[in-house]
């Protein structure tokens, strides 16, 4: 699993990348502040009025702007909400120019960082700018843990979940291993049974019923213990296009019969995978039959089938516009024996199976959902080199 | 002369399912119910193809397969490798241990008649 979390910088701001934009109608002003923010290693760029300082906030990323209160057309609280409203990083330091203290505090509430009254001093405004700086920076880091916080998370439930399957796989194993000899004993005797010309015909009934069932249970067996393998049977160089194709061949009229109209994005070309063409395909097969299940009896539906590389990186994604999955089964579905299907439709073990099959392939596999929009379900494989 | 087959199984239904298909099919059987039984059934009966379970007592199957091919006498009987693992990379395991061929139980009867005339006709 991918554990490598980005370690947060210290919160120095640097001068040299820090743009400052000074918003003021008074071009003495104008000079004044970015020679001196200039000389001190900002990046500086001026704005004669409010409308000027939006096109350029607009245009590209600044630190803060120092923004006059008292300008014509566009006053300074007007462009505070303007940028308010485009960029929560950026700070702004207000200038007032006479006592009117009530209108910075009005500044302050509507989120200015602070306000300096003129005619100002240099010191005061070069130390709000750079404390400033320092306030923006912190939140950056801020949002850099929490976002860490939050992959540290999605890490932890992702162990959680493959320590389960880890854990059910084996004891599946060891159970479907034992239940190979006693049900060969049961389809075998049955079918031998069913050889005799001489069964009366409730006999032969009863006689297929079992041999039926018993077949059923081998086919559930057999998915536990594919389920649980551990090591790949095969370790090849896979043509995922050519692979995803053939799946979306095989399923073609199925899906046209259930009135679900298939749409592929598939690239000209993708890279090669490396592991089980037969146990990839079958991921394939399954996420597409289970969407083809969720839209079955639905008006417009329609499976999208996406792929891509992106960097390293291979996407495969099933989208369909079903009904979507229940917030509160989202946390299951990947446990073997879940099922929403009707008891004997399904053994609750098709996403498992993928689960491990992918987690195999050094893969992921996840989903998104959203109740009545639809369901997602993305395969990420790594590339060949 | 019908075909001769040796099943070695522990499992007495397994055995009594694959003699019954054989036989009806008109394949001489005999059979064996741990690994060491089955080595000097083969020395001594010297069959035509040799259906073995790989999860025996005393001997296990892989054993037994590997212990045939040392013997030059037997070196060229067809073994069907006969197991309920089903473990992905088992057939290439049984191919190295020396088998001929696999089959994944739980099997039906026809299956192991049809597999067994792949090697041996009755």
């Amino acid at each position: 699993m991918d554990t490598t979390l980005p370690v947060p910088s210290r919160p120095v701001p640097k001068k040299q990348a820090s743009g400052v934009l000074v918003i003021d109608d008074e071009p003495g002003i104008r000079n004044l502040l970015s020679q001196e923010l200039a000389a001190q290693g900002y990046q500086v760029e001026t704005a004669a009025d409010g409308q000027e300082a939006i096109q350029k906030i607009d245009r590209r990323k600044f630190q803060v702007a120092l923004c006059d209160l008292n300008m014509p057309h566009v006053g300074g609280l007007e462009v505070l909400d303007a940028i308010r409203s485009r960029d929560s990083d950026l700070e702004v330091i207000m200038m007032t120019g006479y006592g009117t203290v009530e209108t910075a505090v009005t500044a302050m509430k509507k989120g200015a960082y602070d306000f300096v009254q003129k005619p100002f001093n240099m010191d005061e405004i070069l130390a709000l700018v750079e404390k400033s700086l320092e306030k923006s920076e912190f939140r950056r880091v801020i949002q850099e843990l929490k976002e860490t916080k939050k992959r540290l998370e999605e890490t932890h439930i992702q162990l959680i979940q493959s320590e389960k399957l880890a854990g059910i796989g084996q004891l599946a194993a060891g159970v479907a291993h034992e239940l190979n000899n006693p049900l060969s004993g049961v389809m075998g005797f049955a079918q031998l049974l069913l050889e005799d010309d001489k069964l009366m015909p409730q006999q032969r009934k009863d006689l297929e019923t079992i041999y039926e069932q018993s077949k059923r249970c081998r086919t559930i067996i057999q998915n536990l213990l594919q389920f649980s393998r551990r090591e790949n049977p095969k370790n090849e160089p896979v043509q995922l296009l050519a692979l995803l194709q053939a799946s979306m061949e095989l399923v073609k009229y199925d899906l046209s019969t259930s009135g679900i109209d298939l749409v592929q994005k598939l690239p000209p070309s993708l890279p090669l995978i490396f592991g089980d063409p037969h146990q990839l395909q079958q991921v394939f097969m399954n996420l597409i039959t289970n969407a083809r299940q969720a839209m079955e009896g639905r008006q417009k539906s329609q499976l999208l089938i996406e792929a891509k590389q992106e960097g390293d990186k291979v996407f495969v994604c099933f989208r369909d516009n079903g009904p979507g999955i229940a917030p509160e089964i989202r946390g299951k579905i990947f446990d073997p024996f879940f099922t929403t299907k009707p008891t004997g439709k399904g053994t609750g073990l098709g996403l498992s199976i993928c689960y491990g099959i992918v987690k195999q392939h050094r893969g992921h596999l996840c989903f998104e959902s959203e109740v009545g929009v639809g369901t997602t379900f993305a395969v990420e494989l790594p590339v060949y080199e | 002369m019908a075909a001769k087959v040796l099943i070695a199984d522990d499992d007495a239904d397994n055995r009594a399912i694959a003699q019954e298909a054989l036989s009806a099919s008109g394949y001489q059987v005999i059979m064996a119910a741990n690994g060491e039984e089955a080595l000097e059934k083969c020395i001594q009966e010297r069959p035509d193809v040799l259906l073995l379970d790989m999860s025996m007592p005393k001997l296990n199957g892989w054993q037994v397969a590997k212990r045939v091919r040392q013997t030059s006498s037997l070196a060229h009987t067809p073994i069907v490798a006969f197991t309920a693992h089903a473990l992905a990379g088992d057939d290439i395991r049984a191919k190295e241990a020396g088998c001929d061929d696999y089959l994944v139980k739980p099997c039906l009867p026809r299956e192991v008649v049809a597999k067994v005339a792949r090697w041996a006709t009755p």
